[in-house]
C-alpha cells in the first residue's frame, strides 16, 4: 500500500489535497475507502495507529498454543496494567498487539464503562465477532411506534439493497430461514449446526411457535470468495487470518481500494478536528496530528467520511469547534454525545444434554447458533420491558466432565482425555434504549499526549434493560427445561456498559436538524460534505450485532456522496 | 483456610523454626528433616513440582505423565509471571503445607515418598479442596484452595503441551472444515483438538 511520507506541513496545499478523506480504517472506514476509490476519487485514509498489512502483520496467526508465551495466558502484569482491557474475552497473548492498552489512551468514567479499542489499520475489523444478522423494520420503526427518542430516518427498504451489496462483497455464510425479524440476505452456504443444536432447535419447534434456532449469519467464508478464503475452521480469527477466511478491512476492503490506484493510507495520524469553512459552509479538510512527531498537518478534500468508531468520531466532531459550531460540528441540536447505547449481554445459562455419546464435532466453527428475537414481536407482549433480545446459543462437546473436579491420578487423566457430555450455553443479547442522559463529553481539564481532550463517559443500563435481563435468564432456563436438559445453571454476569463492544449512538441520524446530528444520508446537518457512517450514527440499537448495518449504511452514504458530487451539490 | 490463618501459619514457621511446632509424629522422627518454607519459586523447585504433577496426571499406558511434559518448569514460569500476588501466596503456602504434612506423616519430604503415599496426600487434599470450594459458593469474593490452583496449573500445562495435544488427541490445527456430528467411538477414537 502507498504510504504518505509527509512529515512536515511544507509541501504546499496541493500535495495535501485529495478528493476525499476517510478518517479511520476499521470496518466502516474500509468500506468508505473502497467505495470512494472505486468511484474514482483520490482518497486519503487517516489511521491513528500503525500499519497492519494483511498476512504479513499477523505474527501469531499460525502459532500452536505451546509456542505462545505462557501458553497464551495473560501475565499478572498485563492484567494489573490493563484492568479494563483484560475483561475483554478476546485479549490474550496471541492477540494483545491488536488492542489499545489502558494506559496508552485514558478516558474518564463517570460510571463504569469498558472502552475496548483497536488502534491500527483495520481497527476492530480484525477483532470483531463477525455475526451479521440484518435488521428489519421491527427495529427501524420501534422508536416511532413507541414514541422513544426520535424516529429513524430510514426503513428496511432503504437499506435492504445495501445489505445485499455489502454481503455480496464481504461474503456472509448463512441459511435462508425466512424469519422476518432477521431478513434473509445474499448468503454463502451455511456452517453446520451440531447434534446438541439440532436437538435443541427441534425441541423449540415442539414446544413453541415463536422460537427458532438458526445458524448465525457470519462473515466467514464457506467457499472461496473473490480471492479470499475459504475459512479453515481454526477459530483463531482474532489473530488475523492468513487464509483471508473472514471479512476485515485488511483482507477485503483496503486491498480493493488499493487496487484502484486511488488510495493513500497514512498511519500514525490522529485527527484533531475537521476544518469548517464559514464561507462555503462546508468542511475544507482536517487537522492531523502525527502521533510520533506530534506535528500538525492539514489535509484538504471535497468530502470527509468520519469513521473513527463511535466514540472517537463523536470526539472529533466535538473537538471541531468554529464560530458557526461553537459546541462541536453539527451540534445545533445539542444531541451530539448523547444517546449512547451498548447491548446488554449479562444473561448466561449453561446446561448439560444427555445422549449423542457416539457423536462429536470435528473442527472449530468460528460462529454459533442464533435464537432471534421473540419478545414484543408477533403475538408476544411484555408488560415490564419494551423491545427484545436474541440469544447466542452454542452446543459443544469437549474433553472432561464435572466429575473430574474431584479426581486426581489415572482417574482424572482418563476423564480429561475422553469427551465429556454435550453442553448448551445461551447468552442473551438485549437491546438497549437510547437515553438522552447516557452520554459522552469532552473533559475541560484533562488532555491526552496529543493535546486532545479526554472523553468523559457517563452511561448505564436502566430499568428497561434490567427487566429484560431477568427475562433473558428466565426464558433461557425455561427453554432448556422444556428441552429436557440437565444441570441448568445460571452463570452470573456483570459486564460493564461498553464491554459488549457495541457502543453506538452519540451522533444520531434523524429527519430533523433540531433533534439529530446527521441527516438521512449520514451528512452532518449544516455541513453536508461531512458523512458520519460508523456506530455513532445509530438512532436505536436493536439487538443484532451491528457491524453489517454500519457497512450497509456506509456504502449507501458513499453512493449518495458520489451522486451529490456529480450534481455539484457538495 | 483464610488469608489470616495462612499468614499466621507462615509466621509461626518462620519465627520458631519448623521442628518445634510440628506435631508429635515429627518429633518422633527426631527432627532430622527440616520442613521447608517457600517464599518464591525457582528452578530448584522443578523436581518437586514434577513429582506433584506426575501424581495428579501420571504416566499411563501409551500416554506420557506430567513430568515428561516438563510440568515443573511450566508451573514455575506461570506461578511467577501469571498468578496474582494473592494466588501466588496461596500457592506457596500450599507447597509449604504439603511439605509439612509429608514430613509430619512420613518423616520425609514429598519427593522421597513412594507413589502410593504421594497419591494419598494429594487425594486427601483434593477432597479437602472440594469441601473448601463448596463453602465458597455464593461468596462475593470466593477464595481458592491451594490444591485447586496446583491442579489447574498441572492440567493446563499438561493439556497445552505439544506431545499431549498431538499424540493424545486428534490434533488438527487447520481442520479445513467443521462437521457438527461425526461418529465417535469412546473406546477407540481420540477426541478432536484444534
Amino acid at each position: 500500500m502507498k504510504y504518505s511520507s509527509l512529515k512536515v506541513n511544507a509541501k504546499g496545499k496541493e500535495q495535501h489535497t485529495y478528493d476525499a478523506i476517510v478518517i479511520g480504517s476499521g470496518i466502516s472506514g474500509g468500506w468508505a475507502a473502497k467505495e470512494l476509490c472505486e468511484k474514482g476519487l483520490k482518497t486519503l485514509v487517516l489511521e491513528r495507529g500503525r500499519m497492519v498489512e494483511h498476512r504479513k502483520d499477523y505474527p501469531t496467526a499460525t502459532k500452536h498454543i505451546w509456542e505462545l508465551p505462557y501458553r497464551n495466558r495473560l501475565t499478572h502484569e498485563q492484567i494489573r496494567e490493563n484492568p479494563i482491557l483484560s475483561r475483554c474475552y478476546a485479549y490474550e497473548q496471541a492477540t494483545e498487539h491488536f488492542f489499545v492498552k489502558d494506559k496508552e489512551h485514558p478516558y474518564i468514567q463517570k460510571k463504569p464503562f469498558d472502552w475496548i479499542r483497536g488502534y491500527q489499520v483495520g481497527g476492530k475489523s480484525l477483532l470483531w465477532a463477525r455475526w451479521t444478522q440484518r435488521w428489519s423494520d421491527l427495529d427501524f420503526e420501534a422508536n416511532a411506534k413507541e414514541g422513544v427518542a426520535i424516529d429513524w430516518p430510514i426503513r428496511y427498504r432503504d437499506i435492504a439493497p445495501w445489505y445485499s451489496y455489502v454481503e455480496r462483497f464481504a461474503g456472509i455464510s448463512g441459511n435462508r430461514d425466512g424469519l422476518p425479524q432477521i431478513p434473509d440476505g445474499e448468503f454463502l452456504p451455511p456452517m453446520e449446526m451440531n447434534c446438541a443444536e439440532v436437538y435443541f432447535k427441534d425441541q423449540l419447534k415442539t414446544h413453541y411457535t415463536d422460537r427458532h434456532l438458526v445458524i448465525s449469519r457470519t462473515a466467514n467464508l464457506t467457499r472461496p470468495h473473490l480471492g479470499r478464503g475459504p475459512c479453515q475452521h481454526r477459530d483463531l480469527c482474532y489473530r488475523g487470518c492468513p487464509f483471508g477466511g473472514y471479512f476485515s478491512s485488511n483482507s477485503a476492503t483496503l486491498p480493493a481500494a488499493e487496487k484502484t490506484g486511488n488510495l493513500t493510507i497514512r498511519p500514525f495520524s490522529v485527527v484533531h478536528s475537521i476544518i469548517y469553512d464559514e464561507h462555503t459552509q462546508k468542511a475544507k479538510g482536517v487537522r492531523v496530528i502525527d502521533t510520533n512527531t506530534k506535528e500538525t498537518t492539514e489535509f484538504f478534500s471535497k468530502i470527509v467520511f468520519l469513521n473513527a468508531a463511535t466514540l472517537n468520531s463523536t470526539l472529533v466532531l466535538m473537538n471541531s469547534k468554529s464560530s458557526r459550531f461553537p459546541n462541536g460540528l453539527g451540534n445545533d441540536s445539542g444531541e451530539l454525545g448523547h444517546n449512547l447505547m451498548d447491548h446488554n449481554y449479562n444473561a448466561r445459562v449453561e446446561a448439560t444434554l444427555e445422549g449423542f455419546e457416539d457423536k462429536s464435532p470435528f473442527g472449530k466453527r468460528p460462529t454459533g447458533t442464533y435464537l432471534p428475537r421473540f419478545r414484543n414481536f408477533g403475538q408476544d407482549r411484555q408488560s415490564n420491558f419494551s423491545r427484545g433480545y436474541a440469544y447466542s446459543v452454542g452446543g459443544s462437546r469437549r474433553p472432561g466432565s464435572e466429575q473430574g473436579e474431584a479426581m486426581i491420578g489415572t482417574e482424572l487423566k482418563k476423564d480429561l482425555t475422553n469427551l465429556g457430555p454435550w453442553k448448551i450455553e445461551m447468552t442473551g443479547m438485549g437491546e438497549c434504549l437510547p437515553y438522552h442522559e447516557n452520554k459522552v463529553s469532552l473533559s475541560e481539564t484533562e488532555k491526552d499526549d496529543w493535546d486532545m481532550p479526554l472523553l468523559e463517559i457517563d452511561a448505564e443500563y436502566k430499568t428497561n434493560e434490567l427487566n429484560m435481563q431477568k427475562d433473558m435468564v428466565d426464558s433461557a432456563i425455561e427453554m432448556l427445561q422444556k428441552a429436557n436438559l440437565k444441570d441448568i445453571e445460571e452463570i452470573p454476569m456483570n459486564r460493564n456498559f461498553g464491554l459488549n463492544i457495541h457502543e453506538m449512538g452519540t451522533a444520531r441520524m434523524g429527519k430533523d436538524p433540531k433533534t439529530s446530528v446527521l441527516n438521512p444520508y449520514n451528512q452532518v446537518w449544516g455541513c453536508k460534505n461531512v458523512f458520519v457512517t460508523d456506530g455513532s450514527c445509530m438512532t436505536s440499537s436493536a439487538c443484532q450485532n451491528p457491524s453489517l448495518t454500519y457497512m450497509a449504511i456506509t456504502a449507501r452514504a458513499a453512493d449518495h456522496a458520489i451522486k451529490e458530487l456529480k450534481k455539484q451539490n457538495l | 483456610m483464610t488469608t489470616m490463618d495462612r499468614k499466621g501459619f507462615l509466621q509461626q514457621l518462620t519465627l520458631l523454626g519448623g521442628c518445634t511446632l510440628m506435631a508429635p509424629t515429627v518429633l518422633l522422627q527426631s527432627c532430622r528433616v527440616e520442613p521447608r518454607i517457600w517464599s518464591n519459586l525457582s528452578a530448584k523447585d522443578i523436581a518437586l513440582l514434577d513429582e506433584l504433577g506426575e501424581t495428579i496426571l501420571p504416566k499411563t499406558d501409551g500416554q506420557p505423565g506430567a513430568k515428561e511434559m516438563e510440568i515443573g518448569k511450566y508451573v514455575v514460569e506461570v506461578v511467577t509471571a501469571c498468578l496474582s500476588p494473592e494466588d501466588r501466596d496461596t500457592f506457596l503456602y500450599g507447597l509449604t503445607s504439603i511439605d509439612a504434612n509429608s514430613i509430619a506423616d512420613f518423616g520425609r519430604p514429598f519427593e522421597d515418598l513412594d507413589e502410593e503415599d504421594r497419591y494419598g496426600i494429594l487425594k486427601a487434599l483434593q477432597d479437602e479442596a472440594v469441601a473448601f470450594n463448596e463453602k465458597q459458593q455464593g461468596k462475593l469474593e470466593p477464595e481458592i484452595h491451594y490444591f485447586s490452583l496446583l491442579k489447574e496449573l498441572v492440567v493446563t500445562g499438561y493439556f497445552t503441551s505439544k506431545t499431549v495435544m498431538t499424540e493424545v488427541f486428534d490434533y488438527h490445527p487447520v481442520p479445513g472444515k467443521y462437521e457438527g456430528c461425526v461418529d465417535f467411538d469412546v473406546a477407540k477414537d481420540k477426541p478432536y483438538k484444534g
